[in-house]
């Protein structure tokens, strides 16, 4: 959040513990959120998806999903999480056929394409931002309402898949150890932390029942995966918030480590205007798919 | 697949090579070469005398070129690998001392070898990946230093330029008739073609660059050597192959464009009938083709061959007709518009790659410059989705989703640790102020 956006003058309590160690990272790099591939382009494509989608009838819409399904690169695959360490199936690899499990998790729709758009951003603001909200922000970017089952969906298949990696992931339990030295291991993985736990609240706060009683398994250990990272190594959050507390982050919380940076709706649109009314990009020339 | 053990395993991987890469000199001070420049192998002095016993070479029945053992060696350790594995940097590194020094006969061997390997021959690979490289800019430089890496790299330009027209000449768009196939599907594949084979073209002309570096770096050596003119004039005669090649291609490019052009404009203007649907992929073509036949009459009026291109006036007609079009296809032309950019930020956003941290982050320079940030790596394909359950070699992006391996990129180094536990409060109040520089903590 950026500081002009809040009071002007605030008082901070800063508590500082060290443990046995403290920490100094470098010097972080506000920029690179945006340089991530798919901040800019993903902000893009839903402003100008989420205008059209506003602006059109259900009709239209089957027109925009017919379209894009003739052309597969604008498909992709959900229902990560259930196929995770399945092998591909090679029968359908010799004889270039689709399996019935590729065409039950195969999606393709205006509906859908924002819904990937939305996490991929939704995600980056979770992971580098500090929003309550991290996942809404898309949305507010374009679309409202559209397409906002398919992004829950789509919600709950990442939520599931994140804690099956980290689950399988041998780093993850070397992180449990309480002799684990501070490194930025532990930043990403407190980033990741953030993410899960940004996506179980987007979740469980949704409203739409039948969301809920599908993300409800994957709960228990999102909730537990949060907690024990936190208490294992989120201790490391004390070297942090002290340096932030200064920059005008109120950062103190566990769950912000990571982040603390300037990510958010208004500054992401910012920084796109700014960005075109210096250097207006030129018109696409070929297909979508061009350059 | 996405957790931080892969992610390390590809950090360690490009370390690996980074090490490789920065060991060359190593690797070079192991090999018998001989350093003063003349492309002689050093052999060691045991296999010298042996040979100066031997009978001289016209008394001798020709013999298989024998490849040295180290030399051998570094061919099957590092080169072979380095090509398995698709670390171009590694095997760049490896193999520029041995282009650069060995006898050609000795290389020709080691062509051998490597398809004994079951790998691309080394000049072959070598020569193609500096021809990438110099297609993006960036030549190695030693490859221009050397006069034998030069005539290597050279040769496999011109046979380049040659094989490029012979593929060229045979396609498609360069027969008659002209005609665009019918149907938005079939027409927007055309135009993806024509893309991609332009960007080819460019590629290509970027290379010719390195030829005349050449030339230029080597004037003297090759001309004492009678091999200068020759060497330019087949370079030359390419170049002009290639531009005069490159004009035609735009310009039936453009013909085709017109004619989709004057059909999309048709269907909006007097179409009455015509439904949703085509109106609004009449619509979308009807901007793109504007667009890119304006920029086309701009940079290229003179010298059209085509009669359809060279009507008197052609540009203030396609204005008036795309004025037309947009009117005709009221909110239709907003919304193809909305489409069709949505679409291409979408699919940059899926298939692009950066320049950093294995393709998914982009340089420093894109937050200066919307050129910096508009710039991706796109696949030159059209690509299949990837799926667990089923695998194609071409599907991609190599990811299901990016922020399953962005939250591991941790890139920030510790830069201190202190020791001591200690517990204290302080409460303040604080004057907020615009961020600066100044007021940011030096460390996070």
């Amino acid at each position: 959040m950026t500081v002009s956006s809040r009071e002007a003058t605030k008082t901070t309590t800063t508590t500082t513990v060290r443990k046995k160690l403290a920490v100094q990272f470098a010097k972080d790099d506000d920029s690179f959120p945006y340089r991530l591939v798919g901040s800019y382009e993903y902000g893009k494509a839903l402003e100008l998806l989420g205008e059209l989608a506003e602006d059109s009838t259900a009709e239209q819409i089957k027109v925009y999903d017919k379209l894009i399904a003739q052309n597969p690169e604008f498909a992709f695959y959900s229902g990560i999480a259930s196929n995770l360490g399945l092998q591909p199936n090679l029968s359908a690899m010799s004889s270039g056929e689709l399996t019935d499990l590729d065409n039950n998790f195969r999606r393709s729709s205006l509906a859908w394409m924002m819904a990937l758009a939305r996490v991929e951003l939704g995600a980056t603001v979770a992971m580098f931002g500090d929003q309550d909200d991290p996942f809404g922000v898309p949305i507010a970017i374009g679309g409202g309402q559209f397409g906002a089952v398919e992004y829950l969906q789509i919600l709950v298949d990442d939520l599931a898949a994140h804690l099956k990696a980290a689950a399988e992931d041998g780093n993850y339990h070397k992180a449990l150890n309480p002799k684990l030295k501070v490194d930025n291991n532990s930043l990403a993985f407190l980033r990741r932390t953030q993410l899960i736990d940004a996506l179980l609240t987007k979740v469980m706060s949704s409203g739409q029942s039948e969301i809920m009683s599908e993300a409800r398994p994957y709960a228990k250990r999102a909730e537990d995966y949060v907690e024990t990272m936190i208490a294992k190594i989120g201790y490391a959050t004390s070297t942090y918030s002290q340096t932030s507390s200064s920059t005008g982050s109120s950062t103190s919380t566990e769950s912000r480590l990571a982040g603390a940076r300037f990510v958010n709706r208004e500054n992401l649109l910012n920084y796109q205007r700014n960005l075109e009314r210096h250097f207006p990009p030129p018109l696409p020339t070929e297909s979508p798919l061009a350059q | 697949m996405f957790c931080v053990s892969s992610f390390r395993l590809c950090v360690t991987t490009l370390s690996l090579a980074v090490a490789i890469c920065s060991s060359g000199w190593l690797v070079a001070q192991e090999l018998p070469f001989d350093d003063s420049g003349n492309g002689q192998l050093v052999v060691d002095a045991e296999e010298t005398q042996a040979q100066e016993d031997k009978p001289s070479i016209s008394d001798r029945p020709a013999q298989p070129v024998r490849v040295p053992r180290n030399v051998t060696r570094q061919l099957v350790d590092i080169i072979v690998p380095a090509m398995q594995a698709g670390d171009d940097v590694a095997f760049l590194n490896a193999a520029m001392p041995l282009i650069s020094k060995i006898k050609p006969q000795v290389l020709g061997a080691l062509d051998d070898l490597s398809i004994e390997h079951g790998v691309q021959p080394i000049q072959s690979r070598f020569v193609d990946l500096v021809l990438q490289r110099a297609e993006q800019g960036d030549a190695p430089t030693r490859v221009v230093s050397d006069l034998q890496t030069s005539r290597i790299v050279f040769d496999g330009l011109v046979s380049k330029l040659n094989k490029f027209a012979e593929s060229f000449l045979s396609h498609d768009v360069m027969s008659d008739p002209l005609e665009v196939p019918s149907g938005f599907q079939e027409s927007e594949r055309l135009f993806w073609d024509l893309h991609v084979l332009d960007n080819e073209f460019q590629n290509v002309i970027r290379s010719i660059s390195l030829g005349q570096t050449i030339l230029s770096r080597h004037e003297n050596t090759l001309k004492r050597a009678g091999e200068w003119q020759q060497l330019a004039t087949d370079l030359t005669e390419a170049n002009i192959d290639l531009m005069v090649n490159y004009s035609r291609f735009k310009e039936r490019a453009a013909a085709l464009r017109l004619q989709r052009f004057e059909e999309a404009h048709n269907v909006l203007v007097n179409d009455t009938s015509a439904e949703f649907e085509l109106n609004l992929t009449s619509a979308m073509e009807l901007e793109q083709d504007a667009s890119v036949l304006l920029a086309f009459l701009q940079d290229n009026s003179a010298n059209l061959t085509i009669e359809s291109l060279r009507a008197e006036g052609l540009e203030t007609r396609i204005q008036t007709m795309l004025s037309k079009g947009r009117e005709a296809a009221g909110d239709i032309a907003t919304k193809a518009n909305l489409f069709r950019n949505g679409l291409r930020y979408w699919a940059r956003g899926r298939y692009g790659s950066g320049p950093e941290v294995f393709g998914l982050v982009k340089s420093r320079q894109a937050m200066n410059s919307v050129e910096a940030m508009e710039a991706l790596y796109m696949p030159r394909e059209r690509k299949l989705p990837i799926s667990n359950y089923h695998s194609e070699e071409t599907s991609v992006p190599g990811y299901d989703r990016r922020h399953y391996y962005t939250w591991a990129a941790e890139y920030r180094p510790i830069i201190g640790r202190t020791g001591g536990t200690t517990r204290t409060s302080k409460r303040s109040t604080t004057q907020y102020g615009p961020t600066s520089n100044t007021n940011r903590q030096q460390f996070l």
